[in-house]
């Protein structure tokens, strides 16, 4: 990553654009992000406000009118998103682009895709003065579907359960887009109302990769927050996940073929030496020379899948695995076996360079890619903390043997959620 | 596009040699990355389950899913596995069969010769015995129970099983539970010796690497083999579908269908498949009149949506969504595309599709892709830059004449529906 191609600026209270100049691409990315706190009460009205916006803009009226000159602009795309990291839900909408050089008919595909998200967002198709109810309407029921669909993946929907359990309590445990019951309460009023608050409160990155001169999207979007009366709340940060005294050991059913088991551990290690816990936890199971693949996948052959992942913000470690139902035991304990191993330093020198050279591989070859240098931008403005892939790859290398070990032994399980078959099918 | 030359986005770099072996090397330095990706291929997938080569008498059947067995067992060799190998230089290694290629890989920043060296040792050094196939039986039968618990993957096989009455298409990539306890390491090194051949095969490399040095592995490590003329079998297939509808109860909100179409296999499968594609996405896609008339009403939603599923062999057109109601969408649909036939489409809106499908099908700066698409492009007897110059071509009649090869009497409906 060349720092050099990276620029960050102030565009108005609490907005910032930050660019990544990177002439190797022949797409143009542009993301307009907004964050809050996860809570309840507003989780569903945020995330309704993107599903929204990204339909119809006061130019093309409709969402039929506003995909046609998407689609004459060579598939050019505005999408809307809400993510959760941590306890923060992110939402907002991004943009790709071909660049203009490749445009068989000579338009100006960065201009008007940056003019297009500038309406959509400022300017969106109103009646009455607030969002029409029929879209509103619509959104909230895609919403809906989309919570109930999140049973069809069933692996992601067991470390989702596991981790709201995991995080009782905490922001972190609130749904992405929220429960049905609080989007079943969105009204087209109170969706404009708080689509107005998120405009004048909301902290804003708007991030830019690509080859293209920016200058032109930073003129767009200042003069368009110039208009709004800007009082942004302090950022927020994501808090260190709580350990349980008791372990909450959780089983659900579902008319399924494969069981799931998902482990959550969590630490009280320094939390400015996360490097450490990470290291451990893609020891334990982050690649396929992991403890968790070469030995409960490959030489127990207990599962297809079975792997380990660090959340940095809530400092907690979560194990994923697809079993068997007869053997999520034999599973649970092999799992606590192989973290018992890296607690009790039975790793080589070895072990913990193959580690240290996989995670390198993954940091440099972010560089690559536009949606990961974007998520990077992303990671520095949040973490405050700029370093490159280059300089983290040096900080992976520094980690010693004891800090991997120290890091291990502070994991502690705090909870195990199964979801396995319903009895009469076992 | 008249000022356009795709053919110059690796500014000439780029090189497509058939190789002393058989191989054919595809090699797309991307000096400015920090990458490299290389792809080993074999045009053997699924569907090539019945065969025969100059040194047999006779076509063998073997039981489904050994494409894909094979492809989980040619990671160990008699010292260790590949990732283990990997490991020691930080490479991320991985490996696909789909219904009609198999494919190993690795991506990497560092110790390009080493990882090359591996990748090509792997593929053609099989090590089969009989405790490591039955010991990889359990893990893929882990595999395939996953994906028996999958809406979205079962509503997609069962449609395949619903058009296809003898073609291999209709059974999943992994095999059944039941057919791979057929495989034992004698037939795996029967398909192994038949279409791991060099001449059957593709190397693709993408990023941060010295061509020559690539082209030294090749020659040091390519290990030259007579051209077996593998023959393929590809049963007969009746022009009619095997089933009309198939409905499954699984674990899920709400009800997913896919509507498959059967058409004969097509002449010039890559121009049709980029041509049904644009005519799909005219009449049904997001910004025709029947999506937004049906999303503004909440039948459909942003999981709708068309296009075709192809191989060698098979060629599909497919609607596909989640939705609360699959029957309604179906006859939406038909009744839809036997508007279009009679009155057909307009030259404007298929304009924009070929301007879309154009811009979706421009993808040269991405490592991964370009390795991968350089391959696939091959197996089928093209370049990669085929598509997007295809596309760009395309016109309002190819487009249209898409519409005349759709039976709409001939489809599938494939349904998932809630348990409970």
């Amino acid at each position: 990553m060349d720092i050099k191609n990276f620029s960050r600026k102030k565009i108005a209270d609490g907005v910032h654009i930050s660019c990544y100049k990177d002439t190797r691409f022949q797409k143009n990315r542009i993301e307009i992000c907004f964050s809050d706190i996860l809570d309840r009460k507003y989780a569903s009205l945020n995330a309704i406000i993107p599903a929204v916006l990204s339909r119809s803009n006061s130019k093309y009226k409709t969402m039929q009118e506003l995909n046609n000159r998407l689609s004459q602009l060579y598939a050019a795309g505005i999408n809307d998103f809400v993510e959760d990291e941590g306890d923060i839900q992110a939402f907002g909408l991004y943009s790709y682009s071909l660049c203009n050089e490749y445009a068989f008919d000579g338009e100006n595909v960065l201009e008007e895709i940056s003019t297009m998200l500038r309406d959509c967002i400022f300017d969106p198709y109103l009646e009455n003065g607030i969002f029409p109810d029929s879209v509103v309407q619509l959104q909230k029921q895609n919403m809906i579907d989309v919570n109930n669909n999140d049973i069809n993946n069933k692996t992601r929907y067991a470390s989702m359960r596991a981790q709201a359990i995991a995080y009782e309590s905490e922001p972190a445990s609130v749904r992405r887009l929220g429960e049905n019951e609080d989007i079943e309460e969105i009204t087209a009023e109170s969706a404009y109302k708080r689509y107005i608050e998120i405009l004048e409160t909301k902290n804003v990155e708007i991030i830019c990769v690509g080859p293209a001169d920016y200058t032109i999207v930073e003129k767009i979007f200042t003069e368009a927050f110039s208009k709004i009366n800007r009082r942004p709340e302090p950022k927020f940060r994501t808090a260190r996940s709580s350990i349980k005294n008791t372990v909450s050991v959780i089983t659900e059913e579902m008319d399924i073929e494969q069981s799931k088991l998902v482990m959550v551990y969590k630490s009280d290690y320094d939390k400015e030496q996360w490097k450490h816990a990470m290291l451990a936890s893609y020891m334990l199971g982050g690649d396929v020379s992991s403890k968790l693949f070469t030995i409960v996948r490959e030489k127990l052959s207990l599962c297809y899948y079975c792997s380990s992942g660090f959340r940095r913000g809530k400092f907690a470690m979560i194990v994923n695995s697809g079993v068997e139902k007869d053997n999520l035991e034999k599973a649970r304990t092999a799992i606590q076996q192989q973290l018992d191993e890296l607690r009790n330093g039975k790793f080589t020198d070895e072990d913990m360079e193959k580690a240290k050279l996989s995670i390198a591989t993954v940091l440099k070859a972010c560089n690559d890619c536009m949606d990961s240098i974007s998520t990077w931008i992303s990671g520095c403005i949040y973490d405050d903390d700029y370093t490159t892939p280059e300089e983290k790859i040096n900080h992976y290398s520094a980690v010693t043997r004891e800090q991997i070990i120290a890091a291990a032994d502070s994991m502690k399980l705090d909870t195990v959620y199964t979801l396995t078959s319903k009895e009469e099918k076992a | 596009m008249s000022n356009l030359n795709i053919r110059n986005v690796f500014g000439g770099k780029e090189r497509v040699i058939k190789h002393k072996s058989g191989c054919t090397i595809c090699l797309y330095p991307m000096g400015e990355f920090s990458s490299v990706h290389a792809f080993f291929g074999t045009k053997y997938g699924s569907v090539d389950t019945t065969f025969k080569t100059r040194y047999d008498d006779d076509y063998i059947t073997v039981p489904e899913g050994i494409a894909h067995y094979l492809e989980h067992k040619l990671f160990e060799n008699d010292e260790c596995d590949a990732f283990e190998l990997y490991a020691k230089t930080g490479a991320h290694a991985n490996a696909f069969t789909s219904f009609d290629c198999t494919a190993y890989l690795f991506a990497s920043t560092q110790e390009f010769g080493e990882n090359l060296r591996i990748l090509l040792n792997l593929v053609q050094q099989p090590y089969f015995t009989d405790e490591n196939v039955e010991k990889e039986r359990g893990i893929i039968t882990q595999e395939i129970k996953m994906y028996l618990d999958d809406p979205g993957t079962r509503v997609f096989y069962n449609c395949m099983g619903g058009i296809y009455h003898n073609n291999p298409a209709r059974i999943d990539i992994a095999g059944t539970v039941e057919s791979i306890q057929e495989i034992d390491k004698e037939l795996l090194y029967r398909c192994y010796n038949t279409f791991y051949n060099l001449n059957n095969m593709v190397l693709s490399i993408a990023g941060n690497f010295d061509p020559d040095k690539a082209l030294a592995i090749c020659d040091e490590l390519l290990i030259c083999k007579e051209d077996p003329q593998i023959d393929v079998l590809v049963p007969d297939e009746p022009y009619n579908v095997k089933e009309k509808k198939i409905v499954q109860k699984l674990a899920c909100a709400m009800p997913l269908f896919q509507l498959g179409f059967k058409i004969p296999y097509p002449e010039n499968a890559s121009k049709d498949y980029l041509a049904f594609n644009i005519m799909l996405e005219t009449a049904l896609g997001d910004t025709s009149e029947f999506y937004n008339r049906l999303y503004n009403e909440g039948v459909i939603n942003d999981s709708f949506g068309v296009g075709v599923t192809k191989g060698r062999g098979f060629f599909v057109p497919v609607v596909c969504g989640i939705t609360h109601d699959p029957e309604r969408v179906t006859a939406e649909v038909l009744a839809e595309l036997a508007r279009v036939k009679k009155e057909g489409l307009s030259r404007e809106s298929i304009n924009t599709s070929i301007k879309m499908t154009y811009g979706e099908t421009f993808s040269f700066d991405n490592v991964e892709k370009v390795a991968r698409n350089g391959m696939m492009a091959q197996f089928e007897g093209k370049d990669i830059f085929s598509n997007a110059e295809t596309a760009a071509s395309l016109t309002y009649d190819d487009a249209m004449d898409m519409l005349e090869k759709l039976d709409l009497d001939n489809y599938c409906l494939s349904i998932i529906e809630p348990n409970e």
